[in-house]
């Protein structure tokens, strides 16, 4: 499978109709791949949540299709959900439930960032995005 | 949910600031002078009761909305990534911003002096929520035909709030936007922390 490039998002549909098979229940229209889930499972991926491709979602990559394939592809390196969702041109919604699945077989791991819970913490944090800032 | 990555290295904290403005007051602008990908459009489609998404059959009968945000993305050094979003302004966007400015560092509101009340909403939304942020007075061709403490008196806003005239196409106006921003969120936290030792 080649890399993803910025101008073939539209590309990679009519590829991945002719892989895999047909078994994965992926094939389907966007809200129907929602499966009766709660919004609460999928709501707390914040937009920039950072999203990486597993090992084990590397091997399985070709079972994927659709969205959850172009994600995975995506993915290979750290990146925000809401940049996965416009490379992906899928609704952030849609991708957030998504992500959702493939994070619960294994194939996405979400880097999750508690919050600060001091606010030395935070004020910390703070003061190292503004030196980065200034140092742009 | 506990899943390792299957790449230990390159962990990057994830930060992000709001951009907000009624149209055309250079918000995508903004984000694109600094931003180092081209900026984004991503496509939220909204319910009006996300919270009861439980089935598919209720999705049928909500009224939806479709929000274009632009955002970018900037490195800070090797662990930190800072998002730039660039949301509307208009009232109806509230469900919106919500979201966004959900663990947002602080926000930029754009304002066009020629449609001021474009701003409104935003500038109201901030202050009831919280969220630290600056007013962007773009001065696009350097025309500067007012002055900033009238602007000030036309948005009612109080002298704790920093303003700014930007260039938004000005890479260097748009970093120095950014630094007072996350300079008054820390002196927010500065003044909370005072606050708390009083108490």
């Amino acid at each position: 499978m080649s890399p993803p490039g910025p101008d073939d998002d539209f590309l990679n549909v009519g590829r991945n109709n002719d892989e895999g098979n047909d078994d994965t229940g992926r094939l389907i229209r966007p809200y129907a791949m929602t499966r009766g889930r709660t919004a609460a499972d999928v709501e707390d991926i914040s937009l920039e949540a950072q999203l990486q491709t597993t090992a084990f979602g590397q091997a399985q990559s070709g079972v994927y299709r659709w969205e959850a394939a172009s994600i995975l592809r995506l993915a290979q390196e750290p990146i925000a959900l809401i940049e996965v969702a416009a490379r992906a041109q899928i609704p952030i919604g849609v991708a957030r439930v998504v992500i959702a699945d493939l994070v619960s077989d294994g194939a996405i791991a979400i880097h999750r960032i508690t919050t600060p819970a001091s606010t030395a913490t935070y004020r910390n944090l703070l003061e190292r995005v503004l030196d980065g800032v200034r140092s742009l | 949910m506990a899943y390792e990555a299957s790449d230990q290295g390159q962990r990057k904290i994830p930060v992000k600031i709001v951009v907000a403005g009624g149209f055309g007051a250079g918000k995508t602008t903004f984000v694109g002078s600094i931003s180092e990908i081209e900026p984004l459009r991503s496509e939220a489609i909204m319910t009006s009761a996300s919270s009861e998404l439980d089935s598919l059959v209720h999705t049928e009968h909500k009224s939806t909305t479709t929000v274009a945000m632009d955002f970018g993305r900037i490195s800070l050094g090797t662990d930190l990534v800072l998002y730039l979003f660039g949301t509307p302004g208009q009232e109806r966007y509230h469900f919106m911003w919500n979201e966004l400015s959900r663990g947002a560092i602080g926000a930029v509101v754009m304002a066009d002096t020629r449609r001021l009340e474009d701003c409104f909403a935003a500038i109201d939304f901030f202050e009831e929520r919280g969220v630290p942020f600056i007013v962007a007075v773009n001065t696009f061709d350097g025309e500067r035909s007012y002055n900033l403490n009238d602007v000030r008196d036309a948005l009612q806003l109080p002298h704790t709030v920093p303003m700014t005239f930007i260039d938004a196409r000005r890479r260097e106006d748009v970093k120095e936007a950014l630094v007072v921003v996350v300079q008054h969120a820390l002196s927010r936290q500065h003044a909370e922390i005072e606050d708390v030792a009083r108490r």
